[in-house]
């Protein structure tokens, strides 16, 4: 049995591992979202007001959540599916301060104030749904599905020429983006006993897009690597203290310049596979 | 060789690890990051100072206290790990902090569950202490109940009859302050809110209050309520007295302090409040203990200081009353007896005489009105009589 | 009525600091399709810049603004260089990102050195206020009024007028074709990073006057409502930009008069992915390369 320590730090890393995949699926197809705090919003909040006012159980509350967050994934997938990559970007964002302040306003979701009262994450619980949710993006890489995915990714005419349908794939990586993001939201309000709108705003969206970025942007791996990572660097870079986050925005400039596709990319990966097939 | 300090380590060890037998451990959570840092940074200086006069008069049953310190950089995604480290790996006796209301929302509920006595300095938002019973407790009074009986007098001295409030809708406290505090008191004392059903609000952060002045100016109020924290009050003010209005300005206990006073300059002079922190509190006691923090930090006290330091004070108090082993094989009682020794307590430190409800875990401490003369605050304590 | 014209007053006002602010923005993204997230940090680092001389020097305003200015085209150049020059354009996020980081940095770092709190930004031109009919004007609004307008003529006079000015329109078109035709393209684009955040310096002087006071935290705030603006009056469109900031500045001072400002953030940014939708070209057409 685990100290409750380590037990708290290994939801937080699950949790955030959830986040990344969720982005993950979205950024798959190309479209960078700069708002998926929104979608953690909705998994959070419709997961929190089952058990609370409810008395749910946290599995059923917390796939509610990504269910009503994937709806809204859907529905924001659909309108930008025209829009080029800048404007997907502040649509997305846009999208995000909406959610926040739509929370804000209403009074039965805690409004300013927040929802409280929510308890019971247990670290066996969370390691099983980023375990499926690993199965699943390894699945998906593997399959036609992630393939159409990637070709999207690259070069949307020519996907669209070989007959792929873009606009499905497209919706599609949205919905189920938004459906894990959702699910890390519900798992998070849980381990923290506490949300409130400002948790989901613009900081949360730029997190959950750094855990991507930073553990490499092509591969699914990639994300997990950076959500575990990133989750870990607060607890071990402690005694930097005031200087924690100068270092990560300067962590992020070096990054960008040196190597921008993240930490793992499809050249390392395969290098990985050659040298383990050994 | 290496057999030879491996050895020596071991011979080492129990001396070791006797003397952190009789180091109380304190954890302490702030943050010097954020909105708020400034909330933390006190908070550190506070609780290190107390710690020290502490020790330096031999510490509590001959024991000396020990602050184990975080700082969680104004990020509540790091508080459930500190609070769990604390709890159980660096097994604290007791926790105090953190800096704010919502880090509290996070910091209270976890350490009640895992059974450590919690004590907030600076959470001033109301009802947060009610699901987090029997282990949190703050000292620091929560805005509605310090105000009440404060601006109530006030108001009949100025003979007040109608006032309009201006309220952050994105601070949980002054929302609170704004739509319910603050109409409840004036429908009480029969004084006319003239922004009763079309509220004038503003967001925390806003750069411009420009147009909400406007508006204010438009309803040609008595007097002028500021429900938002002490940075955005001063600036609402700098834009009222700019737009030419002369009314009273009035405002909670939260706007005691520096922020307030230095940056709304000539613009808030003759603004009342309420208060419960007596910087001049000519009581020696406290005095003394005042001019011990400020010879330990080199500035005058604040609140967030003088409250950091009592609250050292109160776990000293709490360990040495309580019976207190610090044996590890007894943590959890002897975190039961700080925490039923807390239920109750007096002290009579920095901050003057104050007391803590048994049943609530609120501080009760004496009101004061606060009035910025001469570009100073200046306190004078009134009766308090029951809201 | 009184109360809609002094409202009307403050919604330009507000409107023109807003409208600064997107033209700083726009320029960066016209040429380059960079959304640069250390704009708003840049105008806030000059505004503390600015503070800083105007205390140090007993109230003069011209020396604030110069040293405001000047702090704002080094961060300028500082953005070119961390996020520009030397990263890689083929993973097209890297550069937005990288500007993430700086704004990291830069707002830090002010936290840092200037502390958390507010800090009052005194008028350099006392409180002496102006009655206008039923409106109330302060002396300093009408500097800072004048200086918005001399800045967007000058804009616009460069842009039509200069060489430079024809550069910067050519690279924004097309980065392959200008440099087929001569143009200088890499110190094009590095001269306009440097307006840009000598816009930026200027927009952060004049805000922190009409707001009398500053935090290390009004950077994203200011960037959000130049952002709106920008995408109002057209991406990438210098004019749209003044016309679209001006308004953003209209709605917000008459959505909080005359509604709620709860509702403040909702309808800004409804409005924001409502354009984007429905007229992605802003009011005043587009200009900037679509990227495939």
């Amino acid at each position: 049995m685990l100290s409750v320590f380590a037990d708290s730090i290994i939801i937080g890393a699950g949790i955030n591992i959830l986040l990344a995949l969720g982005l993950y699926f979205t950024l798959a197809t190309g479209q960078f979202s700069v708002g998926h705090g929104g979608f953690m919003a909705i998994g959070a909040y419709t997961a929190s007001i089952l058990t609370v006012n409810f008395g749910w159980g946290l599995i059923s509350a917390v796939l509610c959540g990504a269910v009503a967050a994937s709806v809204i994934g859907v529905l924001i997938g659909l309108p930008v599916l025209r829009f080029s990559h800048l404007y997907l970007a502040m649509a997305t964002f846009g999208f995000g301060e909406i959610v926040r302040a739509a929370f804000s306003v209403n009074d039965y979701a805690g409004g300013v104030g927040g929802l409280r009262g929510m308890q019971g994450t247990t670290a066996p619980l969370v390691l099983g749904f980023v375990t499926l949710a690993i199965v699943f993006s390894w699945l998906h890489a593997r399959s036609r599905w992630g393939l159409a995915c990637d070709a999207i990714r690259q070069d949307e005419d020519a996907a669209s020429a070989m007959g792929i349908d873009v606009r499905l794939n497209k919706v599609l990586a949205f919905g189920v983006g938004a459906a894990l993001t959702g699910i890390g939201g519900g798992l998070y309000a849980h381990h923290f006993f506490f949300i409130d709108p400002p948790t989901f705003g613009l900081q949360m969206s730029v997190a959950i897009i750094l855990f991507v970025i930073f553990g490499g942007i092509e591969t699914f791996w990639g994300a997990v690597l950076g959500a575990i990572v990133l989750s870990l660097l607060p607890d071990l870079f402690r005694f930097l203290k005031d200087w924690y986050l100068f270092m990560y925005g300067l962590l992020f400039v070096l990054l960008m310049i040196f190597r921008p596709q993240g930490v793992i990319d499809r050249r390392l990966l395969r290098a990985l596979r050659a040298r383990l097939s050994r | 060789m290496t057999r030879f300090y491996a050895v020596a380590l071991l011979a080492l060890l129990p001396g070791v690890a006797a003397a952190q037998a009789q180091e109380l451990k304190i954890g302490v959570i702030y943050t010097v990051d954020g909105a708020w840092g400034s909330y933390g940074k006190k908070g550190f200086q506070g609780v290190r100072a107390a710690a020290e006069d502490i020790n330096a008069r031999g510490g509590v049953n001959g024991m000396k206290l020990k602050l184990v310190e975080y700082d969680n950089r104004a990020s509540p995604g790091e508080l459930p790990n500190i609070v769990r480290q604390l709890a159980t790996v660096d097994n604290v006796l007791a926790i105090i902090g953190p800096n704010t209301s919502g880090e509290a929302e996070i910091v209270f509920p976890i350490a009640n569950q895992l059974k450590v006595p919690v004590l907030g300095t600076s959470v001033a938002k109301g009802g947060i202490l009610t699901k987090n019973r029997p282990w949190a407790f703050r000292n620091v009074m929560p805005d509605d109940l310090n105000t009440g009986p404060v601006i109530a007098q006030v108001v009949k001295e100025k003979n007040i009859k109608k006032v309009a409030v201006i309220m952050d809708v994105k601070d949980p406290v002054s929302k609170y302050m704004g739509s319910f505090f603050w109409p409840g008191l004036f429908d009480k004392v029969g004084v006319q809110n003239l922004t009763k059903t079309d509220a004038v609000t503003f967001q925390s952060g806003d750069p411009s209050v420009a147009a909400q002045v406007s508006k204010l100016k438009s309803l040609n109020p008595d007097a002028v309520v500021l429900a938002a924290s002490p940075g955005d009050a001063a600036k609402i003010a700098i834009e009222i007295r700019r737009q030419g209005m002369k009314q009273q300005l009035l405002g909670s206990g939260a706007l005691v302090g520096d922020e307030f006073l230095k940056s709304g300059g000539n613009a808030v002079e003759g603004a009342i409040t309420a208060a419960q922190f007596w910087r001049e509190n000519p009581d020696p006691k406290a005095h003394a203990y005042l001019m011990a923090l400020e010879k330990r930090t080199g500035e005058p006290p604040v609140l967030h200081d003088a409250y950091a330091y009592d609250a050292v004070l109160a776990m000293a108090e709490a360990v040495g009353k309580g019976g207190v082993t610090n044996k590890p094989q007894y943590l959890a009682m002897d975190r039961e007896r700080i925490r039923d020794a807390l239920d109750g307590i007096r002290v009579a430190g920095a901050s003057g005489a104050w007391s803590l409800d048994p049943k609530t875990g609120e501080v009760e401490r004496p009101m004061m009105k606060a009035l910025i003369s001469g570009g100073k605050w200046q306190l004078t304590p009134i009766s308090t009589s029951s809201q | 009525m009184d109360l809609l014209l002094q409202q009307l007053y403050n919604g330009v006002l507000i409107g023109s600091t807003y409208a600064l602010v997107a033209l700083g923005f726009t320029l960066v993204l016209g040429t380059l399709d960079l959304l640069n997230f250390a704009h708003g940090e840049t105008i806030m680092f000059s505004a503390y810049a600015g503070l800083l001389a105007l205390l140090a020097s007993g109230g003069s305003l011209p020396l604030a603004m110069a040293i405001a200015v000047a702090t704002g085209a080094l961060l300028g150049t500082a953005v070119y260089l961390g996020s520009f020059r030397f990263v890689s354009k083929k993973y097209w996020t890297a550069p937005a990102l990288s500007t993430v980081g700086i704004a990291l940095i830069l707002q830090t770092g002010a936290t840092r050195l200037w502390g958390t709190e507010q800090r009052a930004v005194p008028d350099p031109l006392g409180d002496a206020n102006l009655q206008l009919g039923p409106i109330s004007v302060g002396l300093s609004h009408l500097v800072i009024l004048g200086v918005t307008v001399v800045l967007m003529l000058g804009l616009h006079l460069l842009l039509k007028r200069t060489r430079l000015g024809k550069a910067m329109r050519a690279v924004a078109e097309n980065h392959v074709t200008a440099a087929l035709l001569g143009v200088p393209v890499e110190r094009t684009i590095a001269l306009t990073f440097l307006i840009s955040g000598i816009l930026a310096g200027a927009a952060g002087a004049l805000t922190s006057l009409v707001y009398h006071t500053i935090t290390p935290f009004i950077g994203l705030n200011i960037l959000l409502k130049g952002m709106t603006g920008m995408v109002i009056g057209g991406l990438g469109n210098v004019y749209g930009a003044m016309f679209g900031g001006v308004l953003v500045g209209m709605l917000e001072v008459l959505a909080v008069g005359y509604l709620s400002s709860s509702y403040q953030d909702v309808l800004v940014f409804a409005a924001l992915i409502a354009v984007l939708m429905f007229k992605p070209a802003g009011f005043f057409g587009i200009q900037v390369r679509d990227r495939a």
